[in-house]
């Protein structure tokens, strides 16, 4: 499929390099410059459980990992695409998925290296004191009640709309309620995420409970807003195929995932400035007691 | 309002939650009404047992210095501040202290009174 069969698809995987391999992985990188750079292993040494230089290497595999992107993506837009005939969208729709999936392997093993550095923070956290907070957290605290009920009655509307298209055909196994089973399902892992948040165990040993309490905001809130998202997506796909608008599968595919991103990875970068993060629960023992004067 | 215990008290960590609560009552730290975190969550936080936190709100329940209210969860109790002050222990060490006195000077011994203490004991709790 040329570029003047379907142009939109172009720039929407244009978007989809851009975004997902250049401008999110830039703002994630400035960020761990910056505290590589203004809070060193010197003041900070609970921050850094290994030598300064591991986090380096980390930081350098994430940076390059999304550079091999970028090119993949462009080797994508220009060998792969033009290869689809006009008609074959469905197929094509896969390949921003695909790609996506690609393009979210350097976050997830960021993600794992985070569950792993937090891991290597609590084996060397010697500290016999433990903190904890008197107040229950609850999902109202970090979330509004009407966007946890815009996000139920999406979902219902979804099954509603995709039982309407398909004459209440509620045998197992058929399109609507294996569709209904798959968003169910998302839904499922996402409450299991947030319960896991509000009730689970802390990873950062050191970590201030304002700092713990903004980050379960910014992941009630996320994946809420996912979960409407997907409830969108959900509704425009069966409606795509059922109307057969195929055409539109791989551009409505591809700002999906671009949606996804945005929310998942972009909202924490945006709700959580580096600036409001208290690192002073990182310094020594010492440091601390004597810059709050009890020594 | 923040707790805080320490793992190598020679104090039990259950004794020190409950001595924290109580102690965050006296100073109105936390009021009568206000919310507790559920046993999993103060477990989690405090990385320490569920089953040492469920004591600790056990004995705080059995003094009336917090209540449970079903699914809804875990309150100070409206008492909580009066209760904070009677200890149990005391009290039975007190009530037995004048017990085996009196049986002392009846001219009971005291290998007596031990078997006869845990014969009770036993029969209780069998």
């Amino acid at each position: 499929m040329n570029l003047p069969d379907n142009w939109l698809l172009y720039l929407v995987f244009i978007s989809q390099i851009f975004i997902l391999s250049f401008y999110l992985p830039r703002k994630i990188v400035a960020r761990i410059n910056y505290v590589l750079k203004n809070y060193s292993p010197e003041e900070y040494p609970k921050l850094y459980p290994r030598p300064v230089e591991y986090f380096e290497s980390r930081r350098d595999f994430f940076r390059n990992f999304n550079n091999f992107n970028i090119l993949l993506g462009i080797g994508i837009m220009f060998l792969i695409i033009p290869e689809f005939e006009v008609g074959e969208e469905k197929g094509l729709q896969m390949v921003p998925w695909a790609y996506f999936m690609i393009q979210m392997i350097p976050s997830m093993l960021t993600e794992v290296f985070s569950f792993k550095q937090a891991k290597m923070m609590r084996e060397a956290n010697t500290n016999k004191s433990r903190k904890a907070n008197l107040a229950p957290r609850r999902l109202f605290d970090f979330v509004a009640p009407g966007l946890v009920a815009v996000a139920v009655a999406m979902f219902i509307g979804f099954a509603v709309f995709v039982l309407y298209l398909y004459d209440f055909d509620f045998s197992f196994g058929g399109k609507p309620m294996s569709s209904i089973l798959v968003l169910a399902s998302g839904n499922l892992l996402f409450i299991a995420i947030i319960a896991w948040n509000l009730r689970g165990k802390k990873l950062d040993p050191y970590q201030a409970y304002e700092d713990r309490k903004r980050i379960i905001e910014t992941v009630v809130k996320s994946l809420t807003y996912l979960s409407i998202a997907m409830s969108i997506f959900m509704v425009l796909m069966m409606a795509s195929s059922y109307f057969k608008w195929e055409f539109v599968m791989p551009v409505m595919m591809s700002s999906f995932l671009q949606i996804i991103a945005l929310i998942s990875l972009g909202t924490p970068l945006q709700t959580l400035p580096i600036s409001r993060i208290d690192f002073d629960v990182y310094k020594n023992n010492q440091t601390q007691e004597l810059e709050s004067g009890n020594i | 309002m923040q707790i805080v215990i320490d793992i190598d008290d020679a104090v039990p960590m259950f004794n020190q939650l409950i001595n924290r609560i109580k102690e965050a009552v006296m100073k109105n730290e936390i009021a009568p009404g206000d919310p507790l975190p559920s046993i999993r969550q103060l477990a989690n936080d405090l990385e320490i047992n569920n089953k040492t936190v469920a004591k600790a709100y056990r004995l705080l329940e059995r003094d009336s210095v917090i209540q449970t209210k079903g699914y809804r969860g875990t309150f100070i109790h409206k008492d909580a501040k009066a209760n904070c002050s009677v200890d149990l222990n005391a009290w039975v060490n007190e009530k037995l202290e004048q017990t085996i006195g009196s049986f002392r000077a009846k001219g009971v011994t005291d290998s007596e009174i031990r078997i006869a203490f845990n014969h009770l004991m036993n029969r209780k709790s069998s």
